[in-house]
């Protein structure tokens, strides 16, 4: 056979792979749907988590030791993008499993599952960006199915609200965002994230203002979408407005997105401008850390709560990003891997409990769980005091984690008043504890009982509770999943 | 030669399984699948430890890592082992014990409603044990140590509807924190001078820290670096092996029931501190301060738990006392370079003290709960296998050749006898000696009064009175051939009192420097033939013991209460157990908690509550988080007006910054 | 000749424009949505002006994704804004607010 030669390169699709199935399956099962009976919609869920299963598989198999580039070097496929792939599938897995019970009144569930999985899908393409053009496709793709998500309870009205907020909010920020590139783009000439970071290595002093003005920008866009403060304010409002699956789902999969992705621009796009990044980076991370952990205390409900906790822990997570370097780096992989665990496993308690079809929202909801539910109770406990950072839980070995690599990179005051603000932050966490253990039944309990959700839940306690004793092992795949980036 | 590591690791593993089964399902669990859990997982884990015992005879031995719990900068904390002869036999003495222990228990505890909870404690505990024997670093060491201490503590205070058995759990517990809080100083030094926690790295090091002459200025004296740290480490093994002045807690301990009297306050947890010493011995032959401290500590114990021994009345408490005293005998004997002979005396007392113990539980059992020997009496009609297996318990304990003891303890007085370490080994030679008389007595003191004189069992008692099932006798059997066996077998099969560390059992595993072993010195006095005790002071001491208790015990006769009208001051003060209770609440406990109330009243609730928390700290952080929610308006253009100012700061910083 | 920074300049004189509409406007939703745009269209000035003076085409690709993007945003903006005037009967920027605290 004459051996066929293209007239230009024939495009290399093979780490694109993950991404190409979740793409036809999502289109898939929105067609699926509609061709569904009612009382099977829920199939819908069911092949959207078997398709996050062979994406995991597919993630699994095409990530290598180096780097696969794929789109003219555009989009690339190294361990650094292999992992924060997995975590955001498992993230998405967690949000399905959680929406089982309480999407199963919705109609036309089947465009939830697609939507929840066409947001994973620009995620997985942010994560993958080596150029800005990539980077904001994934991030809009993703934030446009966030929004419609988060108001997918079309008839009550705080959902609605929370979208709209969300929305306008998030618009803001990628008009920022965009405003920050295109000045990267007018001092660089290009939209690829190394040749960028060359070009601004050579500028003169003469473009500071220009640069400061992309740096800024680009950093405010992207703080939005990880909830730093002061760009945090949309967070606790859509997450009390979201659906509970949705909230659990938008507080870890975009985090780990966004920060990968982060990570990826601050290391090959603005080497450059290091000092200025950490210091912005550490400004927000302290201004996060004390909003996030203070405002936590005055909430009532408990979705509001956790969405304050979130601000704070991403503040500490920001803490490996200032220091850098592998440990930094790793560090921060660390704790967004924990992260997703013990806020997923939060989440699922609130959901399981359902009062009279309402689900339990007000931390008095969880008065006397211990005497009803002690299963639960002691996974609520165990998840309430990682994400305080006792030992020997995951949390405390996140935490030691970032807190180390910012001591070791010479940010020791930040490091301190990481200490004192989760000191602080503790309070909150454990008080849900005391509601659970020490108060009073108030009103009925009313569970429910979904096998996969109980078995999710007991999984990820012991991930929790592992973790927590044989930190190492996570350690060491977060130090390996650095390969391509430093 | 190795051993094979997946049997290794099947020795901890199996009872630790049934440990968690029983733990976790034992609500669900009937009592018998419970018990039968446990006792296959523990039988099957001493099977193995024989197993590889006779393949460490064979040569045969293991020493590696074998999975790195975490590392932190130079910090690796490996999870190893290190089986040799000195491990191979503590694992078989553990296992075996436990096993008894186990089978017993099912008699003993019948009808609990702790049942399985109970068993699930006594298989942790032996799955601790068998960490802190077979470990090869000093983290595992302390990870077995806090782990025994953990169950012991949740087993004296087992029955914890009694406030007795809680207060003794407490005291246990904090006396043994005293004793930890010198063990972990003691490892972190380790690790602060030598950057590795594993034994071998650190016996190899020991020789050139020792040459450099480190030293370092603790509380005004000049200390060098290896007796500071051998001197930390013994201060834990003195609060986990019970020694004076953290001896308080073990007699109290009998609280507890009576299977983990015998397992864990007789055979194995208290032994621990002997073990540590003897795993050290590298770092202990190079701090000759160490060793004299080691072995005038042994000394006072043995010494002073004996003569508390002698009077008192609660049949467990008299063998509770006895322990401390031979745990002071296994320190003598490894102050004195001795170690070999000290984990042989262990390894003996281990058999005839659960054995001891055990009968003791079949006894109590049998006289519905009474514990004061003088409410006892001719219990040897009515239960004859428990009668002759505490007889040999006895005879062994007292040190009567042939039985398990004697040989143990003969050597300990020997070998104190001719090692010279100036005026310590002279004030544990007298303090031995003159134990062994006072052993005899007492043991045969309880033995009499519980077997022999006058029948004082009350009607209500003495109505059940019957010998308990088999599966208390068995155990009992078992022991009883171990109390006998023991002794002649260590001497006569394994050789562990040769000299020569290359012709004694323990060969590599215990490192004795050749200057200090007074094993050496004995030989060169003459080998003796089997009749050779004849001639010796400690036979006819405790023949002396012996005699003395069947005068003034075997019948009821007058004596003792005319003894006691004699010197009713040393009586009342032995009685009193040296008063060192009462010393310790007046001493320690009042102040600390006169201080404590004052740190709590004032400092705590007026200071830091009162003014601190809630005027400032947490007045501030409330009044912040009411701030930061009235901020939080829900109006969507103050959320943008925050980005935009947010942004604003951060270019006005950077541009005004640079 | 008209300059590079002029064109920068009336980028960001819109840009600004969007942003303090954004913030300042307290009647209608629909008013939000286009400040939004003009903040977009802003940023296409940028990219198309940085284009034409570096002789380069990847600015010009950028606003056709851009201006793609931003029609898909406004669909589902005006969506999610039927849906909230369904359950609030107006669309007020100012009755936006149950959600507080």
């Amino acid at each position: 056979m004459a051996n066929i030669t293209f007239p230009f390169p024939f495009p290399v699709i093979l780490p694109v792979l993950p991404e190409i199935i979740v793409a036809v399956m999502a289109m898939v099962i929105l067609i699926w749907d509609l061709f569904l009976p009612a009382e099977r919609k829920q199939w819908t869920a069911y092949a959207a988590i078997a398709t996050c299963l062979v994406a995991i598989d597919a993630t699994l198999r095409t990530t290598g030791a180096d780097a696969q580039m794929a789109f003219y070097g555009q989009f690339v496929l190294d361990p650094f993008a292999g992992f924060t792939k997995l975590l955001i599938i498992g993230a998405t897995i967690y949000g399905i499993v959680l929406s089982l019970d309480y999407m199963k009144s919705e109609k036309n569930i089947g465009e939830y599952y697609s939507l929840m999985l066409f947001s994973m899908l620009g995620m997985m393409l942010m994560v993958s960006a080596t150029n800005f053009i990539i980077m904001y496709l994934g991030l809009e793709l993703m934030a446009l199915c966030l929004y419609v998500l988060v108001g997918y309870q079309r008839d009550v009205l705080r959902s609605s609200e929370a979208a709209l907020k969300y929305f306008i909010l998030g618009s803001l920020a990628s008009c920022m965002l965009l405003y920050g590139i295109s000045f990267l783009y007018g001092l660089s000439g290009s939209l690829d994230f190394a040749a960028v970071g060359q070009a601004l290595g050579s500028l003169g002093d003469n473009s500071s203002m220009a640069v400061s003005l992309g740096l800024v920008f680009i950093i405010a866009g992207m703080a939005f979408k990880v909830s730093l403060a002061p760009f945090h304010m949309w967070t606790p409002d859509a997450y009390e407005g979201a659906p509970t699956p949705i909230t659990a789902f938008m507080g870890v999969a975009p985090k780990v997105a966004g920060f990968a992705i982060l990570a990826r621009v601050v290391i090959d796009a603005l080497p450059s401008l290091q000092a200025d990044y950490v210091t912005i980076f550490s400004w927000l991370a302290v201004l996060s850390m004390a909003v996030g952990n203070i405002a936590a205390i005055a909430q009532r409900n408990i979705k509001r709560m956790l969405a304050y906790s979130t601000i704070g822990h991403v503040g500490f997570i920001l803490l490996g990003l200032i220091a850098g370097g592998p440990e930094g780096y790793s560090a921060m992989l660390v704790y967004l891997a924990v992260y997703l665990f013990m806020n997923m496993g939060a989440f699922a308690i609130i959901i399981l409990m359902r009062r009279e079809g309402i689900q339990g929202e007000l931390l008095d909801d969880f008065a006397g769980m211990s005497k009803v539910r002690p299963g639960y109770a002691l996974a609520m406990g165990l998840f309430m005091f990682s994400l305080a950072g006792i030992p020997f839980l995951g949390g405390f070995w996140a935490k030691y984690a970032v807190l180390i690599a910012a001591v070791h990179a010479g940010h020791l005051y930040l490091a301190l008043i990481g200490i004192l603000f989760s000191a602080v932050g503790a309070f909150y966490y454990i008080r849900v504890v005391k509601y659970i253990y020490f108060d009073e039944e108030r009103v009925a309990f009313d569970f429910s009982e979904n096998p996969l959700m109980q078995a999710t839940v007991a999984v990820t306690a012991i991930v929790v509770v592992a973790i927590g004793i044989f930190p190492q092992p996570l350690m060491d795949i977060c130090r390996a999943a650095l390969g391509g980036i430093v | 030669m190795t051993l094979s590591i997946t049997e290794l690791l099947l020795i901890p593993a199996l009872p630790l399984i049934a440990a968690l089964l029983t733990g976790i399902f034992g609500w669900a669990l009937k009592e018998k699948l419970s018990h039968l859990i446990c006792c296959i997982g523990v039988i099957a884990a001493a099977a193995l430890s024989v197993h590889v015992f006779l393949q460490v005879l064979d040569g045969a031995s293991f020493h590696g890592n074998i999975w790195t719990w975490m590392i932190s900068d130079n910090f690796i904390v490996p999870v190893g082992l290190m089986i040799d002869r000195l491990s191979a036999i503590m694992m078989v003495t553990v296992t075996i014990v436990s096993a008894c222990v186990h089978i017993y228990t099912i008699g003993y505890m019948h009808g609990d409603p702790g049942y399985s909870r109970f068993f699930s404690y006594i298989s942790a505990f032996t799955f601790s044990m068998l960490v802190l024997v077979m470990g090869n670093n000093f983290f595992t060491l302390f990870f077995g140590w806090e782990a025994v201490g953990l169950f012991s503590y949740l087993l004296i205070g087992f029955w914890f509807k009694r406030e007795s058995a809680n207060v003794a759990a407490m005291k246990a517990f904090i006396v043994n924190r005293i004793g930890d809080f010198g063990f972990a100083i003691g490892i972190l030094a380790v690790f602060y001078y030598f950057g590795t926690i594993e034994y071998k790295a650190v016996f190899e090091a020991v020789p050139a820290l020792v040459a450099a002459d480190f030293s370092l200025d603790f509380m005004g004296w000049e200390v060098s670096a290896i007796t500071f740290m051998c001197v930390a480490l013994f201060i834990g093994a003195m609060g986990k092996s019970a020694q004076v002045p953290l001896h308080v807690w073990l007699p109290d301990s009998m609280e507890g029931p009576t299977p983990i009297s015998a397992l864990i306050h007789a055979a194995t947890m208290v032994t621990a501190g002997v073990f540590m010493v003897a795993r050290l011995s590298p770092m202990f032959e190079y701090s000759e301060f160490a060793l004299a401290m080691v072995t005038v500590i042994g000394a006072i114990t043995a010494w002073m738990c004996a003569t508390i021994g002698l009077v008192q009345n609660d049949i467990k408490r008299v063998i509770a006392y006895s322990t401390c005293s031979q745990l002071g005998y296994m320190f003598v004997a490894c102050g004195v370079s001795a170690y070999s002979v000290g984990i042989f005396h262990l390894m003996t007392h281990a058999y005839f003290k659960a054995l001891l113990f055990l009968a003791a539980g079949s006894v109590i059992h049998a006289v519905m709960a009474e514990q004061d020997i003088r409410k006892m009496g001719q219990l040897r009609k009515y239960m004859p296998v428990t009668y002759i297996t505490m007889l040999i318990g006895a005879i062994a304990l007292a040190g009567v050749p042939p039985f398990a003891g004697f040989w143990s303890k003969d050597m300990i007085i020997e070998a104190t006898m001719v090692r010279d370490m100036g005026w310590a080994s002279e004030v544990a030679y007298w303090a031995v000696l003159s134990g062994v008389f006072m052993t005899a007595f007492y043991t045969f003191r309880m033995f009499f009064l519980t077997f022999h004189n006058s029948d004082r069992v009350d009607e209500h008692a003495k109505s059940h009175l019957h010998e308990s099932p088999k599966v208390i006798t068995v155990p009992l059997i078992i022991l009883a051939v171990g109390a006998m066996l023991a002794g002649w077998w260590g001497v006569q099969a394994l050789g562990i009192t040769n000299a020569e560390m290359a012709n004694n059992y323990f060969g590599s595993a215990i490192f004795v420097m050749d200057a200090h072993n007074p094993l050496i010195t004995l030989e060169e006095h003459g080998s003796h033939g089997w009749y050779h005790f004849i001639f010796t002071a400690p036979f006819w001491l405790a023949i002396g013991g012996i005699g003395l208790a069947f005068f003034m015990y075997f019948r009821e006769t007058t004596h003792p209460a005319r003894i006691a009208a004699t010197f009713p001051w040393l009586h009342s003060f032995l009685l009193d157990k040296w008063r060192w209770d009462e010393m310790n609440w007046k001493v320690l406990v009042m102040p600390a908690r006169c201080l404590g109330n004052i740190l709590w009243k004032k400092g705590d609730l007026g200071m830091i509550d009162g003014k601190i928390i809630h005027g400032g700290i947490v007045g501030t952080v409330l009044a912040g988080a009411a701030k930061l929610r009235n901020l939080q308006t829900g109006y969507v253009y103050h959320y943008a007006f925050a980005m935009v100012i947010g942004v604003f700061g951060l270019l006005t910083y950077l541009l005004l910054g640079s | 000749m008209i300059g590079l920074s002029s064109y920068l300049t009336v980028a960001a004189c819109l840009f600004s424009i969007g942003v303090i509409g954004l913030f300042l406007n307290r009647k209608n939703v629909i008013t939000v949505l286009m400040c939004i745009e003009l903040m977009l269209l802003a940023v296409n000035i940028n990219f198309v002006a940085f284009s034409h003076f570096l002789q380069d085409l990847a600015g010009q690709i950028f606003v056709f994704f851009v201006l793609t993007v931003a029609a898909s945003e406004v669909a589902v903006g005006l969506a999610i804004l039927v849906v909230f005037y369904r359950n609030r009967r107006s669309i007020n920027v100012d009755d936006i607010n149950t959600l507080q605290g």
